[in-house]
């Protein structure tokens, strides 16, 4: 088993180590109405969907959200036979590449997941009960997108080898190191999901609040 | 000597679908009044003039469903109609309340004259614009592209049903505007993801334009890099934006728009105005908001918008002319390159947000009449074409494309990030609900008629636009509340579905705000 550097909001993988952060900021999403501007949000979306199902979301060649919910029928029946919450656990895999496992909340934030580019993989969710693991709900196969071109600077046609020139499109080998030049910040590399964020921090809202400062 | 390259100028127009009938006045229809206003009138007019001087012109051109939906929209263009009129009013009065100063005056005669040839047009043509662009494809001057059905972003859409019913009900949506199917398509913010091709090709697509990166980054990188078409297995056509003639547009530091002498956007009647003046032409609420007035110019990119010199219409016409020949230069000598380091008839691709030109750019139409007249003088570098013609001329290389999208970052951040995140899990339920609703059998009308708008709200709910919004941070409210509001709408009516009972008023009152695609078949939601 590999470490990934996957994180959500309030939780942290207990096998690193990392602390819980604090209880989110609840945001009020419709500010008092004497003074200052009424905003209409619109009616409020349902909190969660009875539903044992996930979803995985490819922002980029390095960056997957995760989204689950585990309300169904399946994992409620665990739950009555344990009589309290069992151990979750999310595997995302690939079968040429690193396995990544976290135990995870029930509830889901949205698990941001960094991986490798160009290479398939599927995740889903367990219940780990003393003795066995049984498999609630999985994604269909993804794959992530390749950042570069699986060629050497040397034999590029003269018409790629101009884009490449003037405008800085990297290209190298699969398996060569991306450099330094073209680390964070670039549209080829693994930024964080959040501007100005490193990897490895956090700072995402929980579902469903989604609505920025009102302005109050 | 080689053959002159080709250049595509593609305009891609799009809008959500802002209809608002349970409302007198609604203030986000503006973002569809002031773009016909300054954007699709100014450029279809023009469009029509090169036509009847004989000028040998190419466009190339999205029409998304929701707009062509909202151009065929009784009630949307009879409120427009009206804004017009409002705005030729105040524009009188204008007249007589700049006549002490001639500077102003002489701006508020131009934007005058400017809302009556509008209004002059559209009376001209019944209100009715899409046939007008019928005949220009008819005639061989326009290439007409569709686009998602309601702009979703595809590579997040969960379900390849979900992508499918994008796929399909713009198919059929372009049909019922233009009498045949479409032969290209333009992905959603140029999203491309990997198998995409597959569903294009089996619903009918021949081609297709993505990032420069698509083609760039695909397997295996094209000899032409993105002065090419490109083939996918599955027989879809690509192809890729070319940076250097985009750059010289867009940029906000290089780009053309930026010139002084043009008008400045945010200085407009409708905050600039006193209270008496602008108030009768408000929406109401109390909120400020532009009317079309603008009698700045940008005078330069430090200036403070409080120091912004008096818009001269005749200087700005004169440096759009200048700029149309400073582009067919560069163009001429980046064709010249081209055709030295390829070999072969090089393609460009130039595509923009059609609304660059009249709304943001004001002077950008006259800007692209006056480079089609030049291109239509001078072919020796290079001519206007569209896709289909450069595919034919060009031939395409087999290349599996890469997942790509035209925004920031090149993927699909901007689309799925902190502030949009908690869209998709809606989303993902409401499709899954979709295919299951539609995969069902309803002998009942009712029941159909409950399935049909459930498909109509999951595909508005889809609008990229929703997601983009509240990325950028401007107009985040209304993003909101219409994305929460489709998927309102959608649980109710699968609450009615589900318990056998159709609330009757319920159901009218929701058909009748959200009635775009009348045309809706929900089987494109079955399991195949």
């Amino acid at each position: 088993m590999v470490d990934g550097e996957g994180y959500s909001y309030r939780f942290r993988p207990k096998d690193i180590g990392a602390k819980p952060l604090g209880a989110a900021e609840i945001h009020e999403e419709r500010p008092p109405r004497r003074g200052g501007v009424y905003i209409d949000w619109g009616p409020e979306p349902p909190r969660k969907y009875p539903r044992d199902r996930m979803a995985a979301y490819i922002r980029d060649p390095f960056w997957v959200c995760v989204h689950w919910f585990l309300e169904g029928s399946r994992s409620s029946r665990w739950r009555n036979r344990l009589g309290c919450e069992p151990e979750y656990i999310l595997i995302i895999e690939s079968p040429d590449s690193a396995r990544y496992e976290y135990v995870i909340p029930r509830e889901c934030p949205f698990w941001w997941i960094r991986v490798e580019p160009g290479r398939s993989y599927s995740a889903r969710v367990l219940i780990r009960v003393p003795g066995k693991t049984i498999e609630i709900c999985r994604t269909r196969s993804f794959k992530t997108p390749t950042p570069w071109v699986k060629q050497k600077p040397s034999g590029l046609s003269p018409a790629a080898k101009t884009l490449v020139d003037r405008f800085g499109y990297y290209v190298c080998a699969a398996d060569e190191q991306i450099p330094a030049k073209f680390a964070l910040g670039t549209f080829m590399t693994g930024a964080a999901p959040m501007p100005g964020l490193a990897i490895g921090t956090t700072g995402y809202p929980p579902f469903n609040s989604p609505l920025p400062s009102s302005g109050r | 000597m080689p053959h002159p390259g080709i250049l595509i100028i593609h305009l891609h127009a799009h809008l959500p679908y802002v209809r608002h009938p349970e409302h007198d006045k609604f203030l986000e229809e503006d973002w569809l009044f002031e773009a016909m206003s300054e954007t699709y009138i100014p450029i279809l007019a023009s469009l029509i003039r090169l036509r009847e001087e004989g000028i040998r012109f190419r466009l190339s051109l999205t029409l998304s469903p929701p707009l062509c939906e909202m151009f065929a929209d009784e009630l949307l263009m009879n409120r427009y109609r009206a804004r017009l009129g409002h705005l030729i009013e105040l524009g009188q009065q204008e007249i007589l309340r700049t006549r002490s100063s001639p500077e102003m005056n002489k701006v508020a005669i131009f934007h005058l004259n400017f809302f009556q040839e509008v209004a002059e047009f559209f009376d001209k043509c019944s209100g009715r614009m899409l046939p007008l662009f019928k005949t220009l494809q008819d005639s061989g001057h326009l290439e007409i592209l569709t686009c998602g059905a309601t702009h979703g972003f595809l590579p997040l859409v969960h379900t390849t049903n979900g992508v499918r019913a994008q796929l399909r009900v713009a198919r059929k949506n372009y049909q019922k505007h233009f009498g045949k199917p479409p032969r290209g398509i333009w992905l959603p913010e140029c999203a491309y993801y990997d198998g995409l091709d597959r569903l294009l090709a089996q619903e009918g697509y021949s081609y297709s334009f993505l990032e420069a990166h698509g083609l760039l980054f695909g397997q295996p990188c094209p000899t032409r890099g993105i002065w090419g078409p490109i083939v996918s297995r599955h027989g879809v056509h690509f192809l890729g934006r070319d940076v250097e003639s985009s750059k010289q547009v867009w940029s906000a530091k290089e780009g053309y728009p930026g010139e002084g002498s043009y008008r400045e956007f945010y200085r407009d009647l409708g905050y600039d105005g006193d209270e008496a003046t602008v108030r009768p032409y408000m929406h109401g609420g109390g909120v400020r908001h532009n009317l079309g007035y603008k009698y700045f110019r940008i005078t330069g990119s430090k200036v403070d918008l409080s120091e912004k010199k008096i818009y001269d219409p005749d200087a700005a016409a004169q440096t759009a002319k200048s700029h149309a020949g400073n582009f067919h230069f560069n163009r001429s000598g980046q064709f010249d390159h081209l055709n030295s380091i390829i070999g072969t008839t090089p393609v460009v691709l130039a595509p923009y947000d059609a609304e660059l030109f009249g709304h943001w750019w004001f002077e950008g139409p006259w800007f692209l009449e006056h480079f089609m007249r030049m291109c239509a003088k001078h072919t020796d570098h290079f001519v206007l074409g569209t896709a289909p013609e450069a595919i034919e001329i060009c031939g395409a290389e087999p290349c599996e494309p890469s997942p790509s999208s035209w925004g920031d970052g090149g993927y699909y951040n901007v689309w799925l990030n902190e502030s949009n995140q908690w869209m998709y899990p809606h989303l993902a339920e409401a499709e899954e609900i979709m295919i299951s609703a539609a995969s069902a059998q309803h002998s009942d009308a009712g029941h159909m008629r409950v399935v049909k708008q459930m498909a109509r709200e999951l595909l508005l709910a889809q609008s990229s636009d929703w997601a983009f919004i509240a990325s950028t941070g401007t107009t985040v409210p209304y993003a909101v509340r219409r994305f929460r509001l489709h998927i309102d709408n959608f649980q109710r009516l699968r609450r009615m579905l589900a318990d056998n009972s159709i609330n009757e008023s319920e159901l009218s009152s929701i058909e009748s705000r959200d009635s775009i695609f009348a045309e809706m078949d929900p089987t494109v939601y079955r399991e195949s």
